[in-house]
């Protein structure tokens, strides 16, 4: 600790405290030089890769988190149009398609939805990204 | 070489090599704000990791209204003490009772007395000692990183408290390395 410095923290000590006899002065010396060589504390050296890994990670997570988000929606729309559009036939087999899909369209929405759980699964879990 | 706004503009705009860099910038002190509130080496790499990530989300909140380095120093002061609040390892007793407890003790357990030989040690067992926020504003004003209002801006403390701590905090570690040195001397 330079001079200086010192000086300057045992004057203001010195005011808060009131007068200093020599042994406060011996005291603080130690007590402010001993506190400004603290040991550099240890980091471990990939520390910085690792904050950046984990980073990386989470961004690519929400980006996946919304790709597959939009492509189960995507999904769902397009099902739902072509009910829609077989609403239109009014053949037998049209009424038959209409039926078939507007008849599982819970079973449909519960396939995309596990669809959407097992794929971000596999990123966190096996790729562990 | 970046300057602390490109800095932040490439860390905000995803550039990996600006977040290896931000990290490596401010580690140290993050290591040492942390390390100085919880004792745990596992616990402090772990909170660490959480601050840049945390640092890194409010980045583009960040206004420049205080230094870099006191916005980082604040929000790893509060996860720290959060951190603790969490595992009710936080104790804020009063001065009097630091003073009845400690310094008024004259008797040294064995460990203080083996290592009162190493005065770097004895001050930072004494450190370590004190009530958290005497501690807290203490070792964050010898850090030399930080000023009075620094310091009162990372822990939310008026100005006037800050400096009657760290003055308060120094005054009671120098009565207790007195009360240890006249130990050794008998």
């Amino acid at each position: 600790m330079k001079a200086k410095k010192l000086e300057e923290l045992l004057n203001e000590q010195e005011l808060f405290d009131g007068e200093f006899t020599q042994e406060d002065k011996d005291l603080y010396q130690l007590l402010f030089t001993e506190l400004s060589d603290e040991p550099a504390v240890q980091i471990p050296m990939n520390f910085a890769d690792k904050v950046v890994n984990k980073v990386m990670a989470k961004a690519t997570l929400w980006s996946d988190v919304k790709l597959y988000a939009f492509y189960s929606g995507f999904f769902l729309v397009l099902t739902t149009l072509c009910i829609a559009f077989l609403g239109f036939d009014t053949t037998a087999s049209g009424k038959q398609a209409q039926n078939f899909l507007s008849g599982n369209l819970p079973l449909i929405f519960t396939g995309t939805l596990v669809y959407f759980v097992i794929q971000t699964l596999d990123r966190v879990l096996v790729k562990g990204r | 070489m970046y300057t602390e706004v490109e800095l932040i503009q490439s860390v905000i705009k995803g550039d990996i090599y600006a977040h290896r860099r931000f990290v490596k910038q401010y580690e140290r002190l993050v290591f040492y704000v942390v390390s100085k509130i919880i004792n745990n080496d596992e616990d402090v790499q772990d909170l660490a990791q959480d601050i840049f990530i945390k640092v890194f989300k409010n980045l583009p909140k960040f206004k420049a209204e205080s230094k870099l380095s006191t916005w980082i120093g604040q929000i790893s002061y509060r996860e720290a003490v959060n951190y603790l609040k969490k595992r009710k390892r936080y104790s804020d007793y009063s001065i009097d009772d630091y003073t009845a407890n400690v310094i008024k003790e004259p008797s040294l357990n064995p460990e203080e007395k083996s290592i009162s030989n190493d005065r770097g040690t004895m001050v930072r067992a004494a450190v370590a000692k004190l009530p958290e926020r005497y501690r807290h504003v203490v070792v964050l004003y010898h850090l030399d990183e930080y000023s009075y209002q620094e310091i009162s801006e990372i822990t939310e403390m008026p100005e006037g408290t800050v400096k009657s701590y760290i003055f308060r905090g120094r005054k009671m570690l120098k009565e207790y390395l007195s009360a240890i040195l006249q130990n050794e001397q008998l």
